[in-house]
């Protein structure tokens, strides 16, 4: 059950743009910036192989500039 | 509707974004508002960080008796709002699902859950039987420098003012007691002289051996801002391997393990030679002294020392420096001639205002009070000292290796004033806990290392181990491990989660964390944080102040501990203080503690002290200038102390120096990080590094397993080749945090004779490629 989160950066004067592409994915929730160009990606999956098709999905995003993991987990702990 | 785990975790991976952007681009906002930090029902209130000696100040987040959001505390002048990754995750600490709710004691070989009033019950029976048969000195505690203030104290007046034995010791034996001696045998006193706002006031920052890119990230980030606004500022780099500090500095020099003795000391003497010395400064304020040579590494049980301070002369200690012209320096460090030449000249420049820091490279160390006292010679002999931004300044690793350990004195020498053989600090004890002075033993009894080999040996039966995992980080530790294991021996462990400590407890007890009580932390700049229970503790978990007073009012003493529940925190802060109600070490009272970020001692007619010594801001510095207080007639103590190797060191069979330490991920042995799931997928798993020539030569690959062994123990693990730090040739590095890597397996438990700090930073080592 991953949930990550991430900083992103769009590509210049793609921010609006990205925005509504993230709203289209199920997986993704984002907060954009309102004086900066970044926003901030919430994922949520339901399995490793669902996590791994999202990662595909957004490595083919080309208004993604820079994608930066924040958080992650899959309460796959230590103990 | 309550909050789900998942809905929790949602929370955090945006409240962590949130907080990752606010750091890399100030002043970013967003359209919506996130939701956690500004929705009415989540309640803030202040705390300081849980983990390292930086001591920034956190506002949590509390939400249905849940703590969900972290954000730094602008009013907090450590961190002025900023974290680094561990402090911004830190209340997921709080909840691994594998979280210790209940007692647990051992019966035929295993663990089984008990109330903790049974666990409790036992305890105190096991303590006094044990007492009965063996004596008071049969028994003993370790805490920590994780330890609260209030744990502290009443462990201390537990242990000394009751049962009469100094068989108290805490693990920040393993990681201040060098700072400590060090600024004692300088000073007289501990704790710096300066605080963090030197570095909004110094140009030069010198680290000896310290990674604080990683350690200590958040003032490390203050000086890369000095750095920013002012080309000027220079930042210098001595370690032993290359890190993101080194990579950060201007200047990196790469030295031989335990030479920093010889470049500090090749310091002075160029000093000396080129007459930069503040002769006025050291006229009026500092008198000049040898000790003994040759002290041995306390590699045998029962190791004795004793220094003999003998005063000199400045020309007797021109003539001692003569062995250290940059020439020789240089065949001694690998750090060249026009080097030493250069720092020299950078600290000696009056232009310049220049801070040294460090931390456990100088503290982990066999000469660990020597090399303290060095790099106090150069600020003294500049006179570059208890001024803003000229200081030298020793760094914690713990939130209150200094507050607890060292104010409240949990170590076997020590009381909350003074020393255990001082006559007069015995009967301020006995008068404030109303116990009878003779009940206070006289003699200090066992440092940490000799505490485990007294248990080992039978001369301690019981030991109560609080808030660390000696199991992961006692050097030497198959030996240690052992002791523990041993017929006739009980451990009673209190902690949060299980660790290989409590895997050899016989009872342990499920500790109240962080802000599930109140307490306070004192971190390194003197600076004393309070805290509010915020949340309930898991289970029947309680605080380790109140397990203390439980069991120490099942063995009698009742009317030595007669807190109450509700403001038992309050009581024991009025308590302490009365240890330190003079200008030289004043605590600020209860309410004001509640009111503020934090308040650095002395506090004295409602003012906080910046800079000790300096007459112009501290309330005890009565002479004109400065006022070294600590010390007969006001005078800082210089002292003539010369390179001696360390026990080990790198030969045929074992070709290999073996460097130990931490990631900035990892909080210590990792048993509160490694359940961020954040932090424990940056870094999963301990790894080795080796430089790359070393790998080439030995066909080892990147990622490799291989086998890395000592005199007292063999591990196998992977490779790390050019990662975050690089060690010279011949040399490994390995980090602590995981317990599934016991690299203390490898140490060995010398230690500084007169701190008796274990070294963890060098011994020797062969490593085998295992395919
Ligand atoms: S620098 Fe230390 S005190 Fe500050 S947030 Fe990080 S771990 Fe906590």
């Amino acid at each position: 059950m991953p949930i990550c989160s991430y900083l992103v950066t769009p590509t210049p004067g793609s921010m609006e743009q990205l925005s509504l592409k993230f709203h289209t994915i199920p997986e993704c929730e984002v907060v954009p910036s309102t004086n900066k160009n970044l926003l901030l990606l919430l994922t949520e999956t339901e399995s490793d192989d669902h996590e791994k098709e999202l990662q595909t999905t957004l490595k083919g995003i080309p208004e993604i500039e820079c994608l930066a993991l924040s958080f992650a987990s899959n309460e796959e702990l230590p103990k | 509707m309550r909050m789900t785990r998942r809905e929790y975790m949602r929370n955090m991976a945006l409240a962590s974004a949130s907080a990752a952007a606010a750091s890399l681009v100030p002043g970013v906002l967003f359209a919506e508002e996130i939701e956690i930090f500004n929705q009415a029902s989540v309640k803030w209130d202040k705390a300081p960080c849980r983990f390292c000696g930086v001591g920034c100040g956190l506002l949590i987040g509390v939400r249905e008796g849940k703590a969900v959001a972290v954000k730094g505390d602008p009013e907090s002048t450590v961190n002025h709002g900023l974290c680094c990754v561990k402090g911004y995750h830190s209340v997921m600490s709080i909840y691994g699902s594998d979280r210790l709710k209940h007692a647990y004691v051992r019966k035929n070989g295993k663990l089984e859950q008990v109330s903790v009033e049974e666990a409790l019950d036992l305890v105190a029976d096991k303590m006094k039987q044990t007492i009965a048969e063996h004596g008071k000195d049969s028994v003993s505690m370790y805490g920590s420098g994780q330890w609260t203030i209030p744990d502290g104290f009443v462990a201390s007046k537990f242990m000394k003012g009751c049962i009469g034995t100094n068989n108290l010791e805490a693990n920040a034996r393993l990681c201040m007691a060098s700072a400590v001696t060090g600024f004692m045998t300088s000073f007289g006193l501990d704790e710096p002289m300066g605080c963090y706002d030197d570095i909004e006031h110094s140009n030069v920052f010198v680290m000896w051996g310290n990674n604080m890119s990683e350690m200590h990230p958040v003032l490390f980030s203050r000086i890369l801002n000095v750095r920013q606004r002012n080309p000027q500022a220079k930042i210098i780099d001595l370690s032993t391997r290359d890190t993101r500090t080194s990579k950060a500095a201007d200047y990196h020099f790469l030295f031989t393990p335990q030479s920093d003795l010889a470049i500090a000391n090749g310091i002075c003497y160029e000093i000396v030679k080129n007459d930069w010395v503040n002769h006025e400064f050291v006229k009026k304020h500092t008198n000049f002294h040898s000790g003994k040579t040759q002290i041995g590494y306390g590699l045998e049980d029962k190791f004795a020392f004793t220094d003999k301070p003998e005063p000199m002369s400045f020309e007797q200690y021109k003539a001692f420096l003569e062995d250290y012209t940059p020439e020789k320096v240089e065949k001694i460090s690998g750090v060249k001639a026009d080097d030493i030449r250069f720092l020299a000249q950078v600290f000696a420049d009056p232009k310049n205002k220049v801070s040294s820091f460090w931390c456990m490279g100088m503290n982990q160390h066999t000469r660990g009070t020597w090399i303290n006292n060095l790099v106090y010679n150069i600020h003294l002999l500049l006179g570059k000292i208890s001024t803003p931004g000229n200081n030298p300044f020793s760094l914690t690793g713990q939130p209150s290796a200094c507050g607890t350990v060292r104010e409240v004195g949990t170590l076997t020498h020590k009381l909350p004033h003074g020393e255990v053989s001082d006559p007069k600090a015995r009967e301020m004890a006995a008068k404030i806990w109303n116990v009878p002075v003779e009940r206070i033993d006289p003699k200090p009894s066992l440092h940490t290392v000799e505490m485990f080999r007294a248990l080992d040996r039978g001369d301690l039966r019981f030991m109560w181990i609080q808030v660390t995992n000696p199991m992961v980080t006692m050097p030497k530790l198959n030996r240690y491990r052992e002791a523990t294991l041993k017929q006739d021996r009980f451990i009673v462990v209190s902690d949060i989660y299980q660790t290989p400590t409590t895997d050899i407890a016989d009872v342990i007890l499920p500790s109240a964390m962080w802000i599930e009580r109140e307490g306070m932390y004192g971190n390194s700049e003197r600076r004393t944080q309070h805290f509010n229970k915020m949340i309930d503790p898991p289970g029947e978990a309680i605080s380790d102040t109140w397990q203390i007073i439980q069991v120490a009012k099942r063995l009698g003493f009742d009317k030595e501990f007669a807190y109450s529940d509700e403001n038992h925190i309050e009581e024991i802060w009025a308590e302490y203080c009365q240890f330190h109600n003079s200008p030289k070490h004043a605590m600020a009272p209860y309410e004001v503690l509640k009111a503020r970020p934090g308040v650095r001692w002395p506090f004295w007619n409602g003012k906080e002290t910046r800079w000790r010594y300096n007459s112009a801001d501290d309330p005890a510095a009565k002479k004109e200038g400065f006022d070294f207080y600590g010390k007969p007639e006001g005078r800082a103590w210089i002292w003539a102390r010369p390179y001696e190797p360390p026990p080990e060191n790198p030969d045929q069979d074992y070709p290999f120096w073996l460097n130990t330490g931490r990631v900035i991920e990892h909080w210590h042995s990792g048993s509160m990080t490694r359940r961020i799931p954040v932090l424990h997928q940056a870094v999963p798993e301990a790894y080795v590094e080796i430089n790359p020539i070393d790998a080439k030569r030995m066909n080892i690959q990147n990622g490799e397993l291989i086998e890395v062994t000592s005199r007292r123990g063999t591990i196998q693990i992977k490779t790390v080749i050019n990662g975050r730090g690089r060690p010279p040739k011949g040399q490994v590095f390995i980090p602590f945090f995981d317990e599934s890597y016991l690299i203390n397996e490898l140490t060995l438990d010398a230690f500084c004779p007169i701190s008796k700090q274990p070294d963890y930073k060098k011994c020797a080592v062969k490593i085998i490629k295992i395919s």
